[in-house]
């Protein structure tokens, strides 16, 4: 039993960055802007929460500081892609780049050191309660606000018509750039979040490199759930999940011996992200289809 | 006229951004540059260090650039390249255990040399494919291309410390190929991989710009319907197109096995694949300007080494800076050509 | 409580390129106006200036007894709205996915602290369907609804933002003609309730049904405007061309005996196409034409969707890919010209090439041949310069480049699929391409005609088929066309033959 709960627990913490990348994901994608670069805007909100929280000792400004190193790497994002009508991908990539390259060279001015931030102390970190992270349960507001935003509010309605069929909406009078720049903002504060839950929460500083990857499986996760809110929290769950499992295996061995490498559990979400789509594609597992109107420029 | 404008301008706003991003961190953008010059192209040594980090670049380049002709993103190069090597790396390994009487250069041992890229392009190749088949069911090539990049990324992390591992050495890589195998480098640094690269390069985009199956490659990257409607197998022409252009990429890992470390070290890509993208997309479809690009993203590359050494406050982590500003640049390029026609609007009406 | 719109000198140049030499308009207070011309002539520009989506160079725009045009900010789209000016696209400003109530209500939601009260939305939105006798299902996505009730969203659109002065942008094109009619019913309806509405459009018969005044574009220019009531289609239609048209005349001929180059049983659809003869296909669009055309052009796929037989050249042809279709004697005249047609950011030479690259080898990219000079003269695709980019050329031109491609190289005994091949291009390159389909049946191909103009059909084809949900059963042999009859056909598919009888 508690080895159960302690798997869910786990799951739970694993998944945290990725749901809300995810969900950044959502609205940034919704709202017709791709976004590759929710990877960069995590690992830049990362780093900025460590340096914040190191200099300030509070954990606090650390999680706001994450928030705005996110929304700093997306307003990039928006200028390029929203203002300069740049290719989307191009520009995701850029992003991404100059998050992989400037926290080490920003560290090693700020601290001699090449690629982290100092470990931070206890009292510098998020508080848990309990054992959970007050971020964790962020999670779950943000996804009943986001699914709440999508259905019943007007911004939710600009957001899916701007991806969907921008032309409908510019031509009521509503600007399409407008509502994209705030999608994508959205996106830099909630990867900011995950970033800092990264960085000050589930670990004790930056390292480079931190987040592997998490910002790609998030939009793995965005597009397995069909573009939306709920959806793209599920799958993130469930690739939270197996990296737990991943932990839960380790040193299992079956048939005969066999030590199941940990090498094979950590591509199961990319591997199950492939099979879906391509399985998808034939029209019966899942509709997932992409805003009509998603990564053309204005 | 208007390429050359555009790209000067790409050029110049990126060389400013970055000169901003090091005077930020509080070093002179002068010295940086002089550094970086210096060690990149400073004296022979250095240049053939410069060609011969430009070799993947320029591999990776060409099969971005590839791809691109066809209207498909190949951001998977990294991938590729990685299965590529791990394909090259077992076929290393195979014959060292098959062939370890050949001990000298011999028609068997070139051979082997030969196969083992063929293996590479085999690899990288499949890899592609898969994208290529995924993208016919319907599965964007950039998202596929992403996943892709974690599998062959996990699959070298396992090869390295499961079947390939080299039990002499506590570091991550694999059994060295057999001391026949192991191709020297060519000039100093320089490895058989340039020349190659080069005639690759070159092959590829003349044969894109000027042989039947190039137009079909250009004429379904700009209009597929059109292509199919006129009896151009678009299907077919988009898969074997992302499957050579995977090829192209897993030769990086050939050229890492058998003529550069004569092992495969986890990690001995910093990023190649997606340096290529860069590459290919400055040197837009022109043959001068992938060379050229290559060329300058390996300086970069070494010169950035030396950072570490040669300054206080700036790392070698600089270079992912500038790539990353290089592709700002390039994003502002479309409204950058927009103002040109205006302007030039503008003179005709005044005229 | 209405109120008049006026143009008045409307000059609009984009580069060298003038759209609007001197356009003046006057749309009467609770009318409805017809705004005529070909394609080209400069109607959407003169509406989008009206409408405030782009601004004019000079002349004057006026709604009512105000001037709107010297305005800071000026003359936009947001302020027409607020004046009550509503506009219908041609390209339907709907997002599929989403309600009809979503659509319906976009821009102008009923919010309580950024929260929707969708319960008042509906509440209006049903009282305005009363009103109007404009019904829709509200909670349906719109993708789900037939093109019809498609337009009618956006005419709802408009009336539930508060226009009374509504300007539609060739809103019947992609109707249906039961669609068709309802719809000129409900801008009756509408004038009735006071609505003031300026509609752009070609089809000359929809403005005489409809419209009580019409005005008349020629080269960016007004050139007239007429009373509905004194006036008739053939003048509206000499005054948009500037000269009298000669259409030709296909004499009916017994072609029966003549060989059949191509078979298709698909479903219920039997269709022979015969060496000299050509065969019309006429119906509803969404019949099946698709389907046909499928089929003949790219076998093996469209085998993946439906079963069918198929003959081509006398040989069993069901398995062949359109790689396989195009190495034999057939050209295609694709339905869209941009999609299917051209890649229009090759040149004129590349294009000609298209589909033929692998037999040219290395000869592909040495200039035009002598050949492809002459194709491009003889076509009369202008510029004739072989390295001009397609893109630049306009519909026609871009139309008769592929008519170039495609008949151009073509031995006598073939075959010809032709699929709306003259559907938004000027009167001058219809007549071009129409000689041009008549010249290829008349040394032996047999050219298959799919069109929805009925009057390209009836004056081209030697027979015409109806095709009605995908039965191809009523025949139509041989001039004079009884016109009615194919169109109670399109309609109501092959009862026809019993109302004829």
């Amino acid at each position: 039993m508690t080895g159960l709960l302690s798997f869910i627990m786990t799951a739970l913490r694993l998944s945290t960055p990725l749901s809300y990348a995810a969900l950044g994901g959502y609205c940034s994608e919704r709202s017709g802007t791709v976004n590759i670069a929710l990877e960069g805007m995590m690992l830049m909100g990362a780093f900025a929460a460590a340096v914040v929280a190191h200099h300030t000792h509070s954990a606090t400004f650390g999680v706001l500081a994450g928030v705005g190193g996110g929304m700093l790497l997306a307003s990039l994002h928006g200028l390029l892609c929203i203002q300069l009508g740049a290719d989307q991908i191009i520009s995701g990539m850029a992003v991404n780049f100059l998050a992989l390259g400037l926290p080490p060279v920003i560290s090693k001015a700020l601290y001699d050191m090449s690629g982290g931030t100092p470990m931070l102390s206890a009292h510098e970190r998020v508080p848990n309660w309990f054992g959970i992270s007050p971020l964790v349960g962020g999670a779950f507001v943000a996804l009943a606000v986001l699914v709440v935003v999508h259905r019943h509010s007007r911004l939710g309605q600009y957001l899916r018509f701007a991806g969907e069929h921008p032309e409908a909406l510019q031509s009521q009078g509503v600007s399409v750039k407008r509502v994209r720049w705030i999608g994508v903002l959205l996106a830099g504060l909630l990867c900011g979040l995950a970033g800092a839950y990264l960085s000050i929460d589930h670990g004790g500083g930056f390292s480079r490199n931190m987040t592997a990857g998490r910002g790609y499986m998030a939009l793995a996760a965005l597009i397995i759930g069909c573009w939306t809110p709920l959806g793209a929290m599920l799958a993130a769950l469930a690739f939270g999940a197996i990296e737990a499992s991943q932990i839960l295996l380790q040193g299992v061995t079956v048939a005969g011996g066999f030590a199941i490498p940990v090498q094979w559990i950590q591509v199961l979400p990319y591997i199950a992200t492939l099979a879906i789509l391509a399985g998808a594609a034939g029209g019966n597992l899942i509709k997932a289809r992409p805003p009509k109107a998603l990564g053309i420029p204005l | 006229m208007r390429y050359v404008t555009t790209t000067a301008i790409t050029w110049i706003l990126a060389l400013t951004l970055t000169s901003i991003a090091v005077w930020a961190v509080g070093e002179s953008p002068l010295h940086v540059l002089k550094i970086l010059g210096a060690s990149a192209f400073g004296s022979l040594d250095n240049f053939s260090y410069t060609l011969f980090y430009a070799t993947p670049m320029l591999l990776t380049g060409t099969a971005v650039a590839l791809a691109l002709q066809a209207g498909l993103f190949n951001i998977g190069a990294e991938g590729q390249l990685y299965v590529g090597a791990v394909c090259a790396a077992t076929w290393g390994a195979i014959t060292r255990h098959w062939l370890p009487n050949v001990t000298t250069v011999s028609f068997t041992g070139i051979l082997v040399v030969i196969v083992g890229a063929a293996a590479a392009f085999a690899g990288g190749a499949c890899w592609g494919a898969i994208a290529g088949y995924l993208r016919r069911r319907n599965v964007h090539e950039v998202i596929s291309t992403i996943m892709l990049n974690f599998i062959g990324m996990s699959l070298v992390n396992w090869a390295v410390l499961n079947p390939l591992k080299n039990p002499d050495t506590q570091s991550l890589e694999t059994v060295w190929i057999g001391q026949a195998f192991r191709v020297p480098h060519l000039w100093k640094q320089m490895t058989y991989g340039f020349p190659i690269a080069l005639v690759i390069a070159i092959g590829v985009l003349w044969g894109v710009k000027k042989t039947w199956w190039g137009f079909r490659i250009r004429a379904t990257g700009q209009n597929e319907n059109a292509a199919r409607t006129a009896g151009i197998p678009v299907a077919r022409t988009a898969f074997v197109t992302m499957a050579l252009s995977g090829g192209i990429a897993g030769l990086v890992g050939f050229h890492a096995v058998f003529l550069d470390a004569h092992r495969m070290i986890d990690g001995f890509s910093p990023g190649f694949g997606f340096t290529g993208l860069a590459v290919a997309l400055l040197a837009r479809g022109s043959i001068p300007g992938l060379i050229f690009a290559a060329m300058l993203f390996g300086g970069l590359h070494k010169g950035s080494l030396d950072l570490d050494l040669e300054t206080d406050r700036v790392t070698r982590d600089l270079s992912a800076v500038i790539q990353a500003l290089i592709l700002v640049a390039l994003c502002t390029q479309p409204k950058i050509g927009q103002i040109l026609d205006k302007l030039k609007f503008r003179r005709k009406e005044a005229a | 409580m209405g109120f008049n719109g006026q143009l008045k000198g409307i000059h609009k140049a984009y580069g060298a390129c003038v759209a609007n030499q001197s356009v003046d308009l006057l749309v009467r207070s609770g009318t409805i106006h017809a705004l005529v011309g070909e394609n080209g002539a400069g109607k959407s520009t003169a509406m989008k200036i009206l409408f405030g989506a782009i601004p004019s160079d000079s002349g004057v725009i006026k709604f009512g007894d105000t001037e709107v045009t010297n305005r800071s900010p000026r003359w936009n789209p947001e302020q027409a709205f607020r004046h009550g000016i509503g506009m219908v696209h041609q390209h339907f400003m709907l997002a599929g996915p989403e309600t009809v109530l979503d659509n319906l209500v976009l821009g102008a939601e009923t919010t309580h602290y950024g929260l929707r009260n969708r319960k008042q939305e509906r509440a209006q939105l049903e009282e305005l369907m009363t009103s109007t006798g404009l019904k829709l299902p509200l909670d349906r996505a719109v993708e789900s609804l037939p093109i019809g009730l498609q337009s009618r969203c956006e005419i709802l659109k408009v009336l539930y933002r508060k226009a009374r002065f509504l300007i539609l942008d060739e809103p019947t094109a992609v109707l249906t003609p039961q669609e068709t009619e309802d719809f000129l019913a409900t801008l009756r309806v509408l004038r009735q309730h006071g609505n003031t509405i300026l509609i752009v459009t070609h089809k000359l018969k929809e403005v005489m049904a409809v419209a009580d005044e019409a005005t008349v574009l020629r080269a960016g220019s007004t050139v007239a405007t007429r009373k509905i009531a004194d006036t008739s289609v053939a003048e509206l239609a000499e005054l948009m061309v500037g000269r009298r048209l000669q259409l030709p005349k296909v004499t009916a001929k017994n072609f029966s005996a003549a060989k059949a180059l191509a078979k298709l049983t698909l479903g219920a659809a039997k269709l022979e196409l015969r060496a000299g003869e050509i065969t019309g296909i006429a119906g509803v669009e969404g019949n099946g034409q698709e389907e046909l055309i499928h089929a003949l052009a790219n076998p093996s796929t469209a085998l993946k969707l439906q079963n069918f037989e198929l003959e081509l050249f006398g040989r069993a042809a069901r398995h062949y890919t359109a790689k396989d279709v195009r190495g034999l004697p057939i050209a295609i005249i694709p339905a869209d010209r941009h999609r299917e047609g051209l890649v229009l950011d090759f040149n004129s030479t590349e294009n000609l090439r298209l589909g033929r690259e692998q037999t040219r080898g290395r000869g592909l990219f040495k200039a035009a041949s002598p050949r492809e000079m002459e194709l491009l003269k003889s076509y009369d695709v202008r510029p004739s310069n072989p390295t001009a980019i397609s893109r630049g050329l306009s519909g026609g031109n871009q139309q008769k480049l592929i008519v170039a491609r495609e008949l151009g190289n073509l031995p006598n005994d073939s075959i010809v699929l032709a699929v709306h091949p003259t559907r938004g291009v000027d009167l001058g390159a219809i007549e071009f391409i129409h000689g041009r389909l008549l010249e290829a049946a008349a040394k032996g191909a047999a050219v298959l005609l799919v069109s929805s103009e009925l009057d390209e059909l009836m004056s081209l084809s030697h027979r015409i088929g109806v095709i009605y949900r995908g039965e191809l059963s009523t025949w139509f042999d041989g001039s004079p066309y009884d016109e009615k009859a194919i169109g109670v056909a399109m309609l109501s598919g092959p009862r026809a033959k019993e109302v004829r009888a």
